[in-house]
């Protein structure tokens, strides 16, 4: 529930809501996602999970509240939901490929 | 090759859309043949434009000498045309590549079989060049051992053909691979030293040669690593993706960069990662790629 190279560290969340830069260019792979940023001619590759929470990252939605929602999307994923959804939001922090609203 | 007005021989080296003009003395093309095969002569798209740059391939002012001149200014002045043939080969490729705007150019080998093409992408020093000419050796077609090109909306790649490139340092590992003597390294028909590498006339491997374009069955993305064994892993379409990106070389000259063309070739070709550290290990896994058995 990852993307590529992300560490497990917990995010240093910031209050506020996550939202997706909009300097990138994105092609859909089966269920994966590249995000191509030009001007740092960087390729991100996203897996299946990490594309989800890519895909609630419109500034609409919390952390807590993205949480919440795939929680009761996918009951069997338990308590990981918190874990990976913090830690991927920490990693797309990371990368520079999302803001704070 | 034409002649020009002051006695020089012309020769037009393309990729795609992208040239470079190249006059020379007489004296050195047998040289420029051998380096730049005439099947690089194709026609390139209508409405092309001029040349990316005009270099002049001569004698030095005592005649002793060769010395290469791009845009009228000498780059380069060496003992011999042995000595200039590695920066000839290296400039000129940057060149054309760096002209070519109607397609996309792959730091990747590319080889064939039975009409099928693989394209093998990989960056310097992972072993590209000589696990071409092994496949050669094994009855495919050769292409190229350094750069490939595709139009758009295409799966059809076409090699730049030179010869292949491999490491003076590495001849005693290639004479075991391939068992060459040391007759190769002095016979001008096959072999072209130029410190530090040698450049090998593909036929030295085998004799198919890729003429035109070639439809690909697989791309497989190689690495050459001592001591980790044999790892043949396809790859998804993200991961491929990401892995074509990292091999585009004119991608500046490409709307978007050329990410959604390469996004588009890693969804329509099965891709796969290599690792091996010995010939031995890779059997008859490449004739099965080509034939899609893998």
């Amino acid at each position: 529930m990852k993307p590529k190279n992300v560490s497990n560290q917990t995010a240093d969340l910031k209050l506020g809501k996550p939202v997706r830069k909009p300097a990138y260019l994105l092609e859909q792979m089966d269920d994966e996602l590249l995000l191509y940023n030009p001007d740092e001619t960087r390729v991100i590759q996203f897996n299946p999970t990490a594309s989800l929470i890519w895909g609630l990252c419109d500034g609409t939605r919390s952390l807590d509240e993205m949480i919440a929602m795939l929680a009761d999307l996918y009951p069997e994923a338990g308590e990981s939901i918190d874990a990976d959804v913090r830690s991927t939001i920490a990693e797309f922090d990371r990368l520079g490929c999302i803001e704070w609203r | 090759m034409a002649l020009s007005e002051v006695g020089l021989l012309k020769r037009d080296i393309r990729l795609g859309g992208g040239w470079v003009s190249l006059e020379l003395a007489p004296a050195f093309s047998q040289a420029v043949a051998f380096l730049f095969p005439p099947g690089d002569d194709r026609p390139g798209p209508s409405g092309s434009t001029g040349p990316a740059a005009r270099y002049v391939l001569t004698a030095t002012g005592s005649g002793s000498g060769t010395a290469l001149v791009r845009e009228g200014i000498t780059i380069l002045s060496v003992s011999s045309v042995e000595a200039a043939a590695v920066h000839l080969v290296d400039r000129i490729s940057y060149d054309v590549v760096d002209a070519v705007h109607d397609g996309l150019v792959l730091h990747a080998a590319l080889v064939a079989k039975g009409g099928r093409g693989l394209i093998l992408p990989a960056a310097s020093g992972s072993g590209k060049s000589t696990l071409a000419a092994w496949l050669v050796r094994r009855g495919f077609d050769y292409g190229s051992d350094e750069l490939a090109y595709t139009p758009f909306d295409s799966s059809v790649f076409y090699p730049f053909e030179r010869p292949i490139n491999l490491k003076q340092q590495a001849r005693e590992r290639t004479n075991a691979i391939f068992g060459f003597s040391a007759d190769l390294y002095r016979d001008p028909q096959r072999c072209l030293p130029s410190p530090p590498v040698d450049f090998i006339a593909s036929g030295a491997f085998g004799p198919g040669r890729i003429h035109g374009g070639v439809n690909i069955a697989a791309v497989v993305f190689p690495r050459f690593t001592p001591e980790r064994g044999f790892k043949l892993q396809p790859v998804s379409k993200g991961r491929a993706g990401l892995e074509w990106m990292r091999h585009l070389l004119n991608a500046r000259n490409l709307p978007g960069h050329g990410f959604s063309e390469m996004s588009r070739l890693a969804r329509v070709l099965p891709a796969y990662l290599l690792e091996y550290d010995s010939f031995d290990q890779l059997g008859a896994v490449f004739e099965e790629l080509v034939t899609g058995g893998a």
